[in-house]
């Protein structure tokens, strides 16, 4: 069935989005935004791919791009938490600071290398992390006494911090992780949906739609990656859109972006009526 | 500082050290760059200054990239595609005009976005970034295009701007934003819902009006910005994965002058120059998306010596 | 009996010069109940926050057990066996009861199973005579019943030194009782026990020994059974007896009838924060050239009557009156035009705009209303003079006019604050704690500021401080939980407000 095909590749292509979700809805759970998220994920890209034609394997390169996004992430933490720059403005610095620094890396040569067929076993464990992690984080923030820690940090900065709580440090830690997942996800674009090549632009925005939907997840990890899930099935049924709509091709890009608008749309007045469900304070 | 550090990571680029010192000396002291500096420097000005308002009401808007693109489509529109054939008299200030008043359109779509449903306006005006370089590639490669190629049209040499004129109009353009804050009573509104929205609304200051407005501002400035693009150097369009920049460039120009029209003069010349530079390094290999890097870069630079130099005195 | 804690010497300077503790020297013996008594301002709440960890004294030692003890944070004191029960205890709104206690517990270096807590706090609750849902969330707990739940805290913890700030704020008699017999059995066990309090029969009911503060200084440390009301009222108040306060020039002792009324609040209904009823058909009428106040603890629905009245807030029922017209789907644009000035609770934020400088701040409070200012086009010069006169009528200390009001004391904000609304001849005054947090001189300035001005139009003042209500009102309505509990005119039955705020 069409349909089902669609959803298997949905899931495929959603792996970095829904992680790069999962990593920020972490970071905002803490109380704080890094809108660097794109550039983070770009910048991996291009350092992977990097690495991995120096080097010669794929893994190298995976490894190097989680670190890619996590130096960039270290950048926020000790700016914001450590120098209390403001946050928006930081984190658009991050996603423009990565961009341009991915197409540094790349204009040195490296662009394109060894990558990671489908089916492999690195591949499936990657797909297998986008649902193993939502459960587990479910488990980790509801059900453990870390998670109600960070949860309660989140809520009330100040409340937290008067009753002893460690804002700054776990706020590093979320910070530091969301860096390391976005970072994977663009070392995943990279090697396993565009073959090992790296190419300016090659994140497509979707770092921010990733940010968009841990909105629309409303901050839980399970909600986040069905949002980031259907995102993803947005962009892969382009060509479905396009046909049913009778949209021409080049045009029908634009969906995902003016669904994530109409969603975030429907979920504020939703969310206006029923103030018992608290989100956390980031913004 | 943040400068140097940007010129040594560039230097790993198949331009070299040496590449980027050739440049940097050719661009500041030779004057056909200064001309081009002086060209790009508008739509990045126009941009800054509508932004510095919207800023200072806290309404964090990053649309301009899509505002000046949209500005620039219905500009070559106008010009070329409209059917009316205009005199260039005319044409100008129209397409100016309308290149504002759409870019204003799609801003205040944002503003509307977060005033009556309470959606966050950057990601919202993000989104809508990408929406309208989608537009711009279809129309380039599709019901525009002319010849083998996904190119438009070309701005008729008649209608072309030259760089006098354009700074011209970026110039006014920071003076009324200049004159909105500190002259008007609602720029003093502006400045009071932005550090403390609950002041304004507890006074009778009006919240809505407030947003609304300076959405309204932000995407017309933009929006010239984008005619003004067109006009002057862009000439017409086509496909692209990544969008110009220019637009973000006024974002970080914006924050680099403290939120000041006046001083995003200035600014902007500094940043069109970096890009001046970033170009005349293309040809032995500097990627141009680098250039917007670097000037972020500099931005946080700056933002951090000013946070480090407040502790110390 | 030995001694548990000693304090020695302790003092803390508030920032704008308030002494909150002059060199206050006391003992808690092990297994006793002391009672800190003393009015509003004394210095109590001050005193226990230090020993909490939660305020750092500029000298002073203190003696936990033997050993020096210097708490450096709140979760240090927790785990040397401190533990404070604040006045208004905050919580994360997000959570459930049952995971904020996990929380604090695991702050405190305790763990405990999901079950075993479940099954003590069943027991505990019991014992105190209330019910608690652990799954409840945060957000709707009533302020009694947020202290409940720091009460059980503080049992789950088994503090070696339990402070208790106010704890019977809202609470009932019967559960009194069951809080000193709760009490009694915890000293008996060996702990000892800080009672802070303002209400002098408490304290004589609950304590084996009675501390006195006044103006940040112990005044007086008494044996239960050796003392009565008189003496330690005395000793609260100093030689002037009774609540005299501060010596009010009184401007308005012959009062002329109210006429028609210049607000009316009807059968009110108000939403709180997270969908829950903070405001219940509260009824209400001020007339011209009268003071009326609203008294009563914090959190018992005041911020939302205020915010309803200002049109910050719209209510779920009811309507707003104001000068005949009524005004409840206006915006505060047009009861600002109307003639409401306003006076909220915090400076910064609510009054003033912080990083604005202060003709600024003067001159957009008076755009909607004056177009001496300008319409489009703001007039500064005029605006600064106006800002001028503004500063004068208080005599507001500000290094300049374009100073950023950031720069400002407290004290200064307020009278900036105060002086701007008056200057706007206003038909009434709204204000919410006008005197919270000033030194005695502005305190003053503020009240007899307003009661002045009332004269020409009228004021409601609400506010916790019910002296200050005592002072300047012709009539007080008690709030609590939302609902009036009471209207009392002129002269006032003190002991009467006092059991209707109580609940």
């Amino acid at each position: 069935m069409v349909l089902a095909d669609f959803m298997a590749t949905a899931l495929i292509w959603g792996v970095p989005i829904i992680l790069a979700a999962l990593g920020e809805m972490l970071v905002e759970r803490s109380g704080r935004v890094n809108l660097g998220v794109d550039g983070m994920m770009a910048f991996s890209a291009a350092v992977s791919v990097a690495v991995a034609s120096i080097t010669g394997s794929p893994i190298p390169g995976l490894i190097a791009g989680g670190l890619a996004g996590l130096a960039l992430s270290t950048i926020y933490t000790i700016t914001v938490v450590g120098l209390k720059l403001d946050q928006i403005v930081v984190g658009l610095i991050i996603a423009l600071t990565g961009l341009g620094l991915a197409d540094l890396v790349a204009s040195t040569g490296h662009k394109i290398g060894p990558y990671i067929p489908y089916g492999s076993m690195l591949h499936n464990i990657l797909v297998a992390m986008t649902v193993i992690l939502p459960i587990a984080l479910w488990i980790i923030l509801y059900r453990t006494p870390y998670g109600v820690e960070l949860r309660a940090i989140g809520y009330d900065e100040s409340i937290a911090r008067e009753r002893g709580l460690r804002v700054d440090l776990v706020r590093a830690i979320t910070i530091s992780t969301g860096g390391l997942m976005a970072g994977v996800a663009g070392a995943y674009m990279a090697f396993v949906l565009y073959n090992g090549r790296y190419f300016s632009g090659i994140t497509g925005g979707w770092g921010w739609l990733a940010i968009g939907s841990v909105i629309l997840g409303y901050w839980h990890p399970v909600g986040v990656a069905l949002a980031a899930y259907a995102v993803s099935l947005l962009i892969v049924t382009r060509p479905l859109i396009a046909s049913e709509l009778g949209l021409p091709p080049t045009i029908v890009p634009i969906t995902p972006y003016i669904a994530v608008v109409i969603a975030l749309t429907i979920v504020s007045i939703v969310t206006r009526r029923k103030p018992s469900l608290i989100p956390p304070k980031p913004l | 500082m943040g400068f140097t550090l940007a010129l040594i990571l560039g230097s790993i680029s198949p331009a070299g050290f040496r590449g980027i010192l050739d440049s940097l000396v050719w661009v500041y002291t030779n004057p056909v760059p200064q001309v081009f500096t002086l060209t790009l420097l508008s739509p990045i000005a126009c941009v800054a200054v509508g932004l510095t308002v919207a800023y200072r009401a806290g309404f964090i808007t990053v649309g301009s990239e899509g505002q000046i693109l949209l500005g620039a489509i219905v500009t070559l529109w106008l010009v070329e595609y409209s059917g009316l054939n205009l005199n260039p008299q005319v044409a100008i200030p129209i397409s100016i005009l309308l290149g504002g008043f759409t870019g204003a359109l799609l801003g205040l779509i944002v503003g509307v976005l977060r005033v009556y449903f309470n959606v966050n306006e950057i990601l919202a005006s993000l989104m809508l970034n990408y929406v309208i370089l989608y537009v711009s590639n279809h129309l380039a490669s599709g019901p525009w295009r002319v010849g083998p190629f996904a190119i438009t049209k070309s701005v008729g040499e008649e209608y072309r701007l030259g760089p006098l004129v354009m700074v011209f109009v970026a110039v006014v353009l920071a003076f009324l934003c200049w004159f909105l804050l500190t002259r008007s009573s609602l720029g003093l509104a502006i400045k009071v819902y932005g550090r403390a929205p609950r002041v304004a609304e507890t006074y009778g200051l009006n919240p809505k009006a407030i947003v609304l407005s300076v959405a309204l501002l932000s995407g017309f400035t933009s929006g010239v910005g984008g005619a003004l693009m067109m006009l002057g150097f862009q000439h017409s369009l086509s496909p692209m994965s990544v969008s110009p920049g220019y637009g973000y460039m006024g974002v970080l120009v914006s924050w680099l002058s403290s939120n000041n029209p006046l001083v995003v003069l200035p600014a902007s010349w500094f940043f069109s120059s970096i890009l001046v530079l970033g170009r005349s390094l293309q040809a032995s290999g500097l990627p141009i998306g680098y250039v917007l890097a670097v000037q972020a870069v500099i931005v946080l630079s700056v933002m951090i010596a000013r946070r480090l130099s407040g502790r110390w005195w | 009996m030995d001694t548990f804690l000693s304090i020695r010497g302790v003092r803390v300077v508030y920032p704008g010069g308030i002494i909150a503790n002059d060199d206050v020297s006391l003992d808690v013996r092990r297994g006793e109940i002391l009672a800190l008594l003393g009015e509003n301002g004394a210095g109590k709440t001050t005193l226990i926050k230090v020993i909490a960890g939660l305020v750092k004294p500029g000298s002073g030692e203190l003696v936990l057990d033997g050993v020096r003890f210097k708490p450096s944070s709140y979760r240090d004191a927790l785990r040397n066996g401190v533990y404070m029960v604040p006045q208004m205890p905050r919580f994360f709104d997000g959570l459930t009861v049952f995971e904020d206690i996990l929380l604090t517990l695991r702050i405190a270096g305790r763990g405990i199973s999901g079950r075993d807590l479940r099954r003590k706090v069943d027991e505990l609750a019991g014992r105190l005579g209330f019910k608690v849902d652990l799954d409840s969330y945060c957000w709707s707990l009533s302020m009694g019943e947020k202290q409940r739940v720091e009460l059980l805290k503080a049992l789950l913890l088994d503090s070696k030194l339990l402070m208790l700030d106010e704890p019977t704020t809202h609470m009932a008699s019967h559960e009194f009782r069951l809080l000193r017999e709760m009490l009694r059995g915890l000293a008996s066990e060996g702990k000892s026990i800080i009672f802070v309090t303002h209400k002098v029969r408490e304290a004589l009911d609950i304590a084996d020994r009675i501390a006195v503060m006044r103006k940040g200084r112990v005044v007086g440390v008494f044996k239960g059974e050796e003392v009565d009301e008189d003496i330690l009222i005395k000793h609260m108040f100093g030689e002037s007896n009774g609540l005299a306060g501060l010596a009010l020039e009184t401007y308005k002792s012959l009062q002329s009838p109210a006429g028609k009324p210049i607000l009316e609040v009807l059968d009110l209904w108000v939403r709180g924060a997270y969908g829950q009823i903070a405001v219940k058909g509260v009824t209400m009428v001020v007339g011209r050239g009268e003071i009326v106040g609203v008294a009563g603890l914090a959190g018992n629905g005041q911020r939302e009557l205020f915010e309803a009245i200002i049109g910050l807030r719209k209510p779920a029922r009811g309507r707003i009156i104001l000068d005949g017209e009524d005004v409840t789907d206006r915006s505060p644009a047009h009861r600002v035009r109307k003639g409401l000035a306003i006076i909220p609770e915090e400076r910064l934020g609510w009054g003033l705009a912080p990083g604005l400088s202060v003709v600024e701040n003067v001159a957009f409070s008076l755009l909607p209303v004056n177009s001496i200012i300008g319409g489009f086009l703001v007039d500064w010069r005029k605006a600064r003079g106006v800002a001028e006169e503004v500063v004068a009528m208080t005599n507001v200390k500000i290094p300049s006019l374009d100073a950023s009001v950031d720069s400002l004391s407290g004290g200064n904000m307020q009278r900036l604050m105060v002086a701007r609304e008056l200057y706007k001849k206003p038909k009434l005054i709204i204000a919410m704690n006008p005197t919270g947090g000033l030194d005695l001189q502005t305190a003053r300035l503020v009240k007899s500021m307003i009661v002045a001005s009332s004269r020409s139009s009228a004021a409601l003042i609400i506010s916790e401080d019910l002296e200050e209500l005592l002072e300047v009102s012709d009539r007080i309505y008690v709030m609590s939980s939302g609902v009036v509990k009471g209207v009392f005119e002129k002269p006032f039955n003190v002991d009467a407000i006092a059991r209707a705020m109580a609940g």
